[in-house]
């Protein structure tokens, strides 16, 4: 009971910012797979029901393109961030610097 | 291989038509990648027990393709507000209708215990099936207007710019009186108490013949053999009002009065319907009135159901508001819980 409510807690927590890590690491083009093993490599682990629809999801927002590639005799859809996701990005990270600023204040001063 | 396929046929089959093939071609080739990756880990070819390792990590077909679906609903979180509305409206109808007709075919059957029960049961069938029939239609229409209408079309105004906190000072507390509602109780019941006791000649039928006012007195001997019940009960409704007139607000008191009171006048209600006649006009008297032997007959039948229907009536009101007041109660007792606790 108290696992599955700390794991909820801490799938909720992560929930809110995988938007800001994947726009974070689609600079350059990478690929689904591609992109799943460089957040994995920095210490994000995603399943790919996650990844593959919100990256669908951020590019129906326009904030990523994406296009299909033939490499290695398989087809590869290649994402990238968009001029508009760039924008976005940016205040994404000013927002996130603002949480983390405010969150280690709040817990400094946790109270009891 | 052909895993991988038959894998991918069936995500498809529960992902739309629209973005298929897209969804499809991509899940095929990040499940190549990772199988390659496997291929390389375990430093053997591809096979079908990787290939099977690799289709359990990346979970049921159903899953993945509902992971690409937005939520999806029956009647969705919009448009449940009016759904349930729209459903007690039609609840209440419903049951209204239910009453009048459980009244209808009581009254125009034997007037027995035995009838009472085959009615009783025969309108709860009837309304049953009714509420399940309006349930699937309302449900039925929801669906489609849920599919067919954009989102924007459920946002209302009043949720984000119209909403102003000051209506909420217009919504009546539960527990408040509103107090005309006893004053006007207690006029009603004071002036029943009046002509019941001090003038019953009053209710009878009257007619001007000649020029001169005659009456037929209504109420049979037996309705004043039961009066001191009567007032009794109408006193204590009196008193139960003015208390609530004074206190201005509804207690826990003050309800479970009410639910006796209700209690008390179903069961008075019950004995009057179950002794006999309470009132007599027979044929013969209104023919007098009416000269018209057909006429007297079909006004006598009416008459004589009057007070049945009635009775019928305040038995099943009064249940109902029963219930109601037992209801509130229990809910106002739940509500306390928590601050006995603190």
């Amino acid at each position: 009971m108290e696992n599955d409510l700390l794991q909820n807690t801490t799938l909720e927590l992560r929930r809110g910012m995988i938007v800001l890590a994947v726009l974070s690491q689609l600079g350059e083009e990478q690929y689904g797979y591609s992109l799943l093993k460089l957040l994995s490599d920095q210490g994000l682990e995603l399943d790919q029901g996650t990844l593959y629809p919100l990256l669908r999801r951020l590019e129906g927002q326009g904030l990523l393109q994406s296009v299909w590639r033939l490499e290695e005799a398989r087809p590869r859809r290649y994402y990238v961030i968009s001029p508009e996701g760039k924008k976005i990005l940016a205040q994404l990270e000013q927002e996130w610097q603002g949480i983390v600023n405010m969150m280690a204040k709040l817990l400094e001063n946790k109270k009891g | 291989m052909k895993l991988i396929e038959r894998y991918i046929d069936e995500v498809g089959k529960h992902l739309p038509n629209k973005n298929r093939s897209d969804i499809q071609a991509e899940i095929r080739s990040t499940l190549e990648d990772m199988l390659e990756d496997r291929a390389q880990a375990s430093g053997q070819p591809a096979n079908d027990n990787l290939v099977k390792d690799v289709l359990k990590s990346y979970g049921p077909p159903q899953k993945v393709a509902a992971s690409y679906l937005p939520e999806r609903y029956l009647i969705g979180p919009k448009l449940f507000p009016i759904f349930t509305l729209v459903l007690k409206i039609v609840l209440s109808v419903l049951t209204g209708l239910a009453l009048a007709g459980f009244g209808v075919r009581y009254g125009t059957s034997a007037l027995t215990t035995e009838a009472f029960l085959t009615t009783l049961g025969k309108t709860l069938l009837d309304y049953l099936g009714g509420i399940i029939t309006a349930f699937g239609n309302i449900v039925f229409i929801f669906a489609i207007l849920q599919w067919t209408l954009p989102a924007s079309e459920f946002e209302d105004e009043k949720d984000e710019k119209g909403w102003d906190p000051a209506m909420l000072e217009e919504e009546p507390e539960p527990d408040e009186v509103r107090m005309w509602t006893p004053i006007w109780e207690i006029v009603i019941t004071a002036a029943g108490l009046l002509v019941l006791n001090f003038y019953p000649q009053v209710i009878a039928i009257w007619s001007l013949e000649a020029g001169k006012w005659t009456s037929i007195p209504v109420l049979t001997d037996a309705f004043f053999h039961y009066l001191p019940l009567i007032d009794a009960l109408l006193v204590l409704q009196i008193g139960h009002n003015m208390i609530l007139l004074r206190q201005g607000r509804w207690t826990t008191l003050t309800r479970w009065l009410e639910a006796g009171l209700t209690l008390l006048s179903m069961i008075l209600a019950y004995t009057l319907l179950s002794g006999p006649a309470l009132v007599n006009l027979s044929v013969e008297t209104l023919s007098g009135v009416f000269h018209d032997a057909e006429a007297a007959s079909s006004l006598s039948k009416i008459f004589n159901l009057i007070p049945t229907l009635v009775l019928l009536l305040i038995i099943l009101l009064e249940g109902i508001d029963l219930v109601k007041n037992i209801i509130k109660l229990i809910f106002k007792h739940k509500k306390s819980l928590p601050l006995l606790g603190k």
